[in-house]
């Protein structure tokens, strides 16, 4: 216990907000790194829309379905980094984390470990048209948000892949210094709704991923009438509660749920929750906490004798604790959505492919998980928007430059590595796809692939596949500056 | 009607689990006087352990139960025994319940170096997973009913062992009156040291028990356990069956709570304060309420001397301190980057959050295990009332927070140690559910607190807020020096050396009391409504308290000079695991492991530094010489003639190494006193004249040499101006005692009697 006690944490809950509002699973899984994944240099992969092509090779190296944004100096030679953004020989990319939280060690370490192995595999090809990256650690530690933020202003020349649990902690010093972020996640409506940022996958505050309530709606029209979800006693994970409920009343068809709050420090016993939702008849439950406190919950279940028809929780539940050893049996019939490409299917994406192949190769000791994967789309972000800025300003890298570049990107999948997304009109992914327990294993459900309803790569997409939601959800200005062009 | 028996069920079977930890507590209490806080960290290690035999390495259940629960926990519980709760005899309650607190983040950090979080690894199966009975038609699992008899076995075999051996009854007679017991042949160490192993065991059992519930999850693991703490106080932490009462008591009201709490009569928030959080407060408002039904402690007539003491600070002396802090701050703030300097800022508040603790707990002896609960309610002042943060708005909250303070301190006045701490902790975690765990309160996760606003001064930079940390610090301070050298200040000390002296003599001790807790709630205040930023509830978590409490502790609680010491320490273990990441296992582990250490300096660690200073107290030529000596680093720094690093470096090691050893080479008779002299002067040169930016490559190695010059010179130079080795001898009147002196305690009795051997 240091410092704070840390202990306490009650943190534990804490990493919960942080999985609560991304997905982030968590697989350390070095067999299908290396047996299953093809080498990142992958000619055949279709190059897909994936924003601005700057490069002019495409033939060269490849990152999934994309040419590899990173290379050697070009006839213009080195490119050099405008005064007073923290320039040197070498572009200094921060990545947020809070790892250094004591109550839960190693806290969205994924994030950095991915920028780490990124930097390694963009350097061995020569960097950014000569200049290499390197990454820096911004520790937040949960509560120390505003010194790393102050780091950042005084060691980098952009944040990308990271995001802190407690994002809204970075304003207004964030615009103040004239930072830009390719973050890899955001938490709070501060930093979801900011701007002086991009992210891969957005998820703006009052928008949200239908595609997957959408099917549950199809497939189980009547077990959705009773519907219960329990969350983790805190005002964060509350929050999420509330958004999941707007989110199942503006899809439709959904029954009033029915809210039952657990300790997020743990509980002794987990039968007389189950026990309620039995006596209430429910039929459908989704849990918004952590996968840790989900599998006693489901132990239980099993153990009474009652599992609802349906358990489908969101993206963060994706994750190794669901299949561990001990947990896949009574895991069984659980399902998650995943805006990811399935870690298990590493041989159709050749995104995750060459994610695991990053990672087995320039960081071994790495934590693979989603986060992980949000943190590599957004570096590759950073690195084409900066190719595509070094071409129209004079070969000088320039933050609001850089940004400007990624804002005319409309169409995203970080190679293969995730559902199409539309980061410069920062909307809510519409694809997805259904994953379930099976035999102790992660199994993809829905949609089947090459069925009519796989939309394409292995993604069932729909129209209404993110929906307006209604309600209070945060402070959606706190982290606008008006006077930036971005 | 089949629903409440499922209901009843349902509860027992968590109530069963409660049994098997409280009881543990009730054991090492009756046995040792010990409140162990640590109880459920050491089931936590347990847990893992069994985890690592069971599991990983895949032995057979009975072997690896038998290794963990027959052999390391008992192992454990004696190495805790003899190494660190044999040293807290003739402490005060505030030192022993720190140490189990020490104690406790030694073992969380330990957790945490040896098992890293891992998602993927083996799950904790519970015993014959999968199995289960029915039983009044709901299905039990065979680990609930295994959790019901281990429940009743440590009932019987506890009864047995207390009652029917030798060793029993030693265990009860050493609680009764350890003198007595030693004087008719007991011997009280090894009784103790028997009591924490079946504590330790007991702890283990619950934690396997638990973990079978709850996965590897160290905070589940380690704070399920404070809910048992209601069903021991239920018990009065001394009769076994009260306890199991008490913990069924506790499995039902959650289970019944879960059962109706839907039901349409149930309220669901009252005056728009969501009541949630009720349910997991139950055991929290248990305890508090079997905290109230006690009787009221009597009070002990007789002497009652604790090894802490301070002195009484004089103004000038404190005068001294409060702008040497302030100057040193803006002296060095100007050289931090703004990074460092919010670090350093974190130190500041935890700070003024341990100088709280200073009237309350080391003036009037009461504790608190809620400080940041009130600096946590002093944010929500600040942020709330009106005047967006001018001195008014400020003044307004802390009044209000001192009379919170005084209010909660009204109905658990009647307790006093180990009960008035419960009682607090039981405050703290109600205030954090039910009201910091609110939208009206903290928003959906966080409020800005207005930096304060003071005319023409501009404030809202890290620089100034750090100054006015210092500047708040200061102030503060002075004002608990004042306390201290009033009448109340007296009242306060006197209600710490004896209660029942002071009321004899017609003083109020409610009266006092309150005054007290209402000090300490205003000062922790403004560390909250200083903030100056955003804040969210869990930096006022009642965990986060526990730390601070162990820092002021460990910093010395008795003196001004003791939380600033603790406070910086707790900020700056988290700056030593950012500068030096190849120490970050060691930081984990630091805290605790000076906290463990206490029972040999019960004083605090400021008040060892502080007698290293006190030599120089009225040398004014020698006080002359060493402030000049430090602004003449200074103007080398300003001059650009020396970096920053070696400033840095310089000035401590002219702080830490050379001032405290001036008088011995001034006023030293014999011929090695030059030697010393030059010994030091070396020193000096080397830490000022190394090009510290460029021929060391990090902040962390800095630091290291740093450590190590003043080792080296500072100690060194010490040896060397030493008169004439002492020599300790037992003396004769200490003839019959079980423990020879120390030599700090020699020193200490020497220095009193003015003897110089």
């Amino acid at each position: 216990m240091s410092r704070s006690l840390k202990f306490g944490r009650t943190l534990a809950a804490l990493s919960l907000v942080a999985l609560a509002t991304v997905g982030c699973s968590n697989r350390n899984d070095g067999e299908s790194a290396t047996t299953q994944a093809p080498a990142p240099v992958d000619t055949d992969a279709p190059v897909t829309s994936d924003g601005p092509d700057t490069t002019d090779a495409p033939t060269g190296p490849m990152f999934g379905t994309m040419a590899s944004p990173c290379g050697p100096a070009t006839d213009a030679g080195v490119p050099t980094i405008a005064d007073g953004q923290n320039g040197g020989d070498t572009i200094k990319l921060g990545t947020a984390n809070d790892h250094g939280y004591e109550g839960s060690p190693g806290l969205t370490i994924e994030m950095l470990d991915a920028a780490k192995a990124f930097a390694g595999w963009c350097n061995a090809q020569g960097g950014i048209r000569g200049l290499p990256l390197e990454v820096v650690d911004l520790d937040g530690k949960l509560f120390a948000v505003p010194p790393a933020m102050e780091q950042a202003c005084s060691e980098v020349f952009a944040m990308a892949g990271g995001g802190w649990v407690f994002d809204d902690q970075m304003y207004p010093r964030f615009h103040e210094c004239g930072m830009i972020s390719f973050s890899g996640y955001a938490v709070t409506a501060a930093a979801s709704m900011a701007n002086g940022k991009i992210q891969p996958i957005p998820n703006p505050a009052n928008e949200k991923p239908s595609q997957w309530l959408n099917w549950a709606k199809a497939t189980y029209p009547d077990a959705i009438k009773n519907v219960a979800i329990l969350y983790g006693d805190f005002l964060t994970t509350k929050s999420v509660a509330d958004q999941l409920a707007a989110t199942m009343k503006a899809v439709g068809g959904f029954g009033e749920p029915v809210y039952i709050p657990y300790n997020p420090a743990g509980e002794a016993n987990w039968t007389p929750f189950v026990q309620q939702m039995k006596s209430k008849g429910i039929t459908y439950m989704s849990f918004v906490g952590s996968d840790g406190n989900f599998v006693q919950l489901y132990k239980a279940m099993r153990e009474v004798g009652y599992v609802p028809e349906v358990v489908l929780n969101d993206a963060n539940f994706y994750t190794e604790v669901m299949t561990a050893p001990g947990n896949g049996e009574s895991s069984e019939g659980f399902l998650a959505r995943t805006m990811y490409a399935p870690f298990e299917e590493a041989d159709l994406f050749p995104g995750m492919a060459s994610y695991l192949d990053m990672m087995a190769t320039y960081n071994p000791e790495g934590r693979v998980a989603g986060l992980g994967l949000q943190a590599t789309s957004a570096l590759l972000m950073f690195a084409t928007a900066a190719n595509s800025c070094l071409d129209v300003n004079n070969n000088i890298l320039e933050r609001e430059c850089v940004l400007g570049e990624a804002m005319k990107i409309s169409s995203w999948t970080g190679g293969g590595l995730h559902s199409e997304t539309n980061p410069a009109a920062k909307t809510a992914p519409k694809c997805g796809i259904i994953m379930g327990v099976k035999g102790g294993q992660w199994t993809r459900i829905y949609p089947e692939i090459g069925s009519a309803d796989d939309n394409g790569g292995g993604w069932h997409c729909d129209d209404n596949g993110a929906v307006t939601i209604e309600g209070d959800f945060g402070d959606v200005t706190a982290g606008v500056d008006p006077t930036r062009p971005n | 009607m089949q629903e409440l028996l499922t209901f009843t069920i349902i509860g027992l079977s968590t109530g069963a689990i409660y049994a098997v930890v409280a009881s543990g507590l009730v054991v090492t209490y009756t046995t040792s006087g010990i409140f162990n806080l640590a109880h459920g960290a050491t089931g936590m290690l347990a847990a893992f352990t069994y985890w690592q035999l069971r599991f990983d390495w895949d032995l057979p259940a009975p072997v690896a139960l038998f290794v963990t629960l027959f052999i390391l926990c008992p192992l454990f519980g004696i190495l805790t025994e003899r190494f660190v709760m044999r040293g807290l005899q003739g402490t005060s309650e505030v030192v022993k319940l720190s140490v189990t607190v020490a104690l406790f983040a030694f073992m969380i950090g330990a957790a945490n170096w040896i098992w890293p979080s891992d998602s993927g690894r083996q799950a904790f199966l519970k015993f014959f997973e999968g199995n289960t009975v029915s039983i009044g038609g709901i299905n039990v699992s065979w680990h609930k009913l295994i959790t019901f008899g281990c429940a009743i076995l440590v009932a019987i075999v506890l009864r047995l062992l207390l009652f029917r051996t030798r060793m029993g009854v030693a265990m009860r007679a050493v609680v009764d009156d350890r003198a007595l017991t030693e004087l008719n042949g007991g011997r009280p160490d090894r009784v103790a040291m028997f009591a924490w192993a079946i504590s330790a065991m007991l702890a283990g059992l619950a934690g396997i028990l638990l973990a079978g519930e709850q996965q590897l999850n160290i905070e589940p693991l380690v704070l399920l356990v404070i809910n048992a703490y209601a069903a021991a106080i239920i018990g009065r932490l001394t009769s076994l069956p009260m306890t199991f009462a008490g913990a069924a008591v506790l499995g039902l009201l959650d289970a019944y709570y879960l059962q109706f709490s839907d039901d349409s009569w149930f309220p669901q928030s009252i005056m728009g304060f969501g009541i949630s959080g009720i349910r997991a407060s139950i055991p929290t408002i248990v305890l508090f309420i079997a905290l109230l039904a006690r009787p009221q402690s009597r009070l002990r007539a007789g002497v009652v001397r604790f090894r802490e003491q301070n002195k009484v600070p004089t103004w000038s002396t404190s005068i001294m301190g409060a702008v040497g802090l302030i100057a040193t701050t803006v002296a060095i703030s100007g050289m931090l980057t703004r990074s460092n300097t919010l670090l350093l800022l974190n130190g500041f508040t935890f700070a003024i959050v341990a100088l709280s603790l200073v009237p309350l707990t080391g003036y009037a002896g009461q504790m608190s295990l809620a400080p940041l609960t009130f600096a946590g309610l002093g944010a929500i002042a600040m942020s709330k009332l009106p005047g967006d943060g001018n001195l008014l708005t400020l003044i307004a909250a802390v009044v209000i927070v001192a009379l919170v303070g005084a209010l909660v301190a009204l109905p658990a006045i009647r307790l006093s140690g180990i009960y008035l701490a419960l009682s607090t902790a039981a405050f703290a975690v109600l205030v954090t559910k039910l009201i910091f765990n609110q939208k009206q309160t903290f928003m959906s996760g966080n409020i800005s607190v207005p930096v304060l606003d003071i005319p023409f001064i501009e404030i809202n930079t890290p620089r100034g807020r750090l100054i006015l940390a210092s500047f708040a610090f200061s102030f503060l301070g002075l004002g608990v020096v004042a306390v201290r050298r009033s009448r109340l200040g007296r009242r306060l000390i006197a209600l710490k050396d004896s209660p029942a002296a002071a009321a004899t003599l017609g003083m109020s001790l409610t009266r006092t009391k309150l005054a007290a807790f209402a000090i300490s709630a205003g000062i922790a205040s403004c560390a909250g409504a200083l903030a100056g930023d955003k804040v969210s509830p869990q930096q006022y978590d009642f965990t986060q308290s526990l730390p601070v409490v162990l820092l002021a502790v460990v910093g010395g609680v008795g003196s001004v000079g003791g939380a600033l010491f603790g406070g910086l320490l707790l900020g700056g273990n988290s700056v030593l695991a950012t500068v030096v990441p190849t120490l970050k296992n060691v930081a984990k582990i630091l805290p605790g492991t000076i906290g463990v250490t206490l029972g040999r300096n019960p004083s605090g660690a400021a008040a060892q530094i502080g007698d290293a200073f006190r030599t120089l107290l009225n040398r004014w030529g020698l006080l002359a010489f060493s402030a000049g000596g430090a602004f003449l680093i200074w103007v080398l720094d300003a001059q650009y003639i020396i970096s920053h690093w070696a400033f840095f470096i310089g000035g401590i090691f002219w702080i830490l190494a050379v001032t405290p050893n001036l008088v011995a080479i001034v006023d030293g008779t014999s011929r090695r006193r030059y030697l010393a002299g030059a010994f030091l002067s070396i020193g000096v040169v080397v830490s000022l004249s190394i090009d510290w930016d460029n021929a060391v490559d990090s902040t962390g190695k800095r630091l290291i040499a740093l450590i190590l010059i003043i080792a080296f010179f500072g100690v060194g130079t010490q040896r060397l101006a030493e008169e004439s080795p002492r020599l300790h001898r037992a003396s004769p009147d200490a003839v019959g005692l079980t423990a020879d002196f120390t030599d700090e305690e020699l020193d200490h009795a020497e220095r009193e009697l003015g003897v110089v051997l």
